[in-house]
């Protein structure tokens, strides 16, 4: 009697341990994202229920097009694969290895004992939004997956990604590539460059009205401004924007972060 | 800048003299070397031609990013300013491990035989893997010795890692910084490097470029 009591009490502190991370967790999420937000939808009484999605279909379609199941090779070809996901496959083995079992991510069950999404859902969905730049629910009807859940994990892949990659692949170049870049320019004939650096405009359909004067361009669209140095290889070694549209190189220059690697003797 | 550091990037490039290339709305600093705004001779012609060759790399990334991560192409349709931000950084991100797959598997094989040929047995580049850069870790160790310059000890090579290998402030203090700003917004050193570079260029690749650029056609009427 005492063991069963005592093994009672031991689930319910793991419980309310697991409940108290998840409501940790979610804090730790809104607090990111720079407002405390109301939890917004979820299963409640009174509430609409979930649509009768096939969730398994939308994944087994995924893998059977471009993984293959069964043993059978995948529907489409390694080209398709590409320029769908728009990175190649070792690229994506990689990011799905990395994020496969991360908290957020792994495939849950829900309050009423059914699976959740599957992971390969989730990420191809988001590299869908942000391949295509397409509308968060033109794929629900391929994969299965609500509109309000790909907007979720698009945003969540995005950080992902900026936690884990930003400071391997946007970095200053080392003194090694550094040199690389500079031997290469010498031998395409301008030596001692070191990249080439430009501006663009990244039109900004939805900002307020209260910013547009600011961030309107010669052009009178309202933009940002996103300015890159890369190399012959289109390898970005230097990203910088949020500068509003009204400046132009200069401006972007002097408040960029270059400036300061270049002060550093970069 | 001059004819003779010119021919010692050649040589061994050297980091803190470099520049990068850039359109026409740079500022005139020493580290922007842009075209020549009225090519009238051969020489500037042809170091334009060459320039906008290295300039229009940017160019390109832009139309690729936004071919291939169509969400920077069409309107961002996000109400905060962050998460443009972010998204534009996520895609960055993807698009830099894309192009560092390729690089690895195809384009730069050849290139990376021939930097290890020409410094031993060492390969060419130190971009893979997940550990934390040196440029990070550089960050990481700047402690409060470096910023103010502390004690002269017996470890002097490493704290006097002088990039341009000859006498100035050691690296990292204040006045490395106001003497690296310095040069860097030359005004003055901005003309003398494109002239050199053109030299350079016009020596170096001008008979190959030459059949490839628009000689100015001399009018009869201006010849009087």
């Amino acid at each position: 009697m005492d063991r069963e009591a005592a093994d009672e009490e031991l689930d319910l502190a793991v419980l309310l341990g697991a409940r108290a991370h998840l409501d940790l967790r979610r804090a730790l999420l809104a607090v990111r994202q720079g407002r405390v937000r109301k939890r917004s939808g979820g299963s409640r009484l009174g509430r609409r229920p979930n649509r009768p999605r096939d969730l398994d279909l939308g994944a087994r379609a995924s893998m059977r097009d471009y993984f293959g199941v069964d043993g059978q090779p995948p529907a489409y070809s390694e080209d398709a694969f590409e320029e769908r996901f728009r990175m190649p496959r070792p690229v994506f083995n990689g990011l799905f290895r990395a994020i496969h079992d991360q908290p957020g991510w792994r495939r849950s069950v829900n309050a009423t004992g059914r699976p959740q999404a599957h992971v390969i859902h989730k990420v191809s969905a988001a590299l869908r939004v942000m391949g295509y730049g397409e509308p968060v629910d033109r794929s629900d009807e391929y994969l299965r997956l609500s509109r309000s859940s790909i907007e979720v994990y698009t945003r969540r892949l995005t950080h992902f990604i900026i936690d884990k990659w930003q400071s391997t692949y946007l970095r200053r170049p080392t003194d090694e590539e550094l040199e690389q870049i500079l031997r290469r320019n010498v031998a395409r004939g301008l030596p001692g460059c070191i990249g080439s650096i430009d501006c663009t405009h990244w039109t900004w359909a939805r900002c307020t009205k209260a910013l547009a004067g600011k961030y309107k361009d010669r052009n009178g669209k309202v933009s940002v401004v996103i300015e890159t140095v890369c190399d012959e290889d289109l390898y970005i070694w230097h990203l910088f924007l949020g500068c509003p549209g009204v400046y132009n190189d200069k401006n972007v220059l002097a408040a960029s972060p270059l400036m300061l690697d270049i002060n550093d003797g970069v | 800048m001059t004819a003779k550091n010119v021919q010692v990037h050649a040589q061994r490039p050297n980091a803190s003299t470099a520049f990068y290339a850039a359109d026409a709305g740079y500022p005139r600093y020493a580290i922007s070397a842009f075209p020549h705004a009225k090519p009238d001779t051969p020489k500037w012609l042809v170091y334009n031609r060459l320039q906008e060759a290295v300039r229009k790399d940017t160019e390109r990334l832009h139309a690729v990013l936004w071919s291939r991560w169509f969400i920077t192409k069409y309107p961002a349709r996000y109400l905060s300013l962050p998460r443009l931000i972010n998204t534009a950084k996520a895609v960055a991100i993807l698009h830099n491990m894309a192009i560092e797959h390729s690089i690895h598997g195809f384009i730069a094989q050849t290139w990376r035989d021939a930097a290890a040929a020409v410094r031993g047995a060492r390969s060419g580049r130190s971009r893979s893997g997940g550990r934390p850069s040196e440029a990070f870790t550089k960050d990481d160790v700047l402690l409060c010795d470096e910023v103010w310059g502390g004690p002269v000890t017996a470890s002097t090579e490493d704290q006097v890692r002088d990039r341009r290998g000859d006498q100035g402030p050691p690296f990292g203090t204040g006045r490395y910084m106001r003497m690296a700003e310095k040069r860097a917004k030359d005004v003055n050193g901005h003309l003398p490097l494109l002239g050199d570079l053109a030299e350079h260029v016009w020596a170096d690749q001008g008979r190959l470029l030459a059949t490839y650029v628009r000689l100015p056609r001399i009018s009869s009427a201006a010849l009087f």
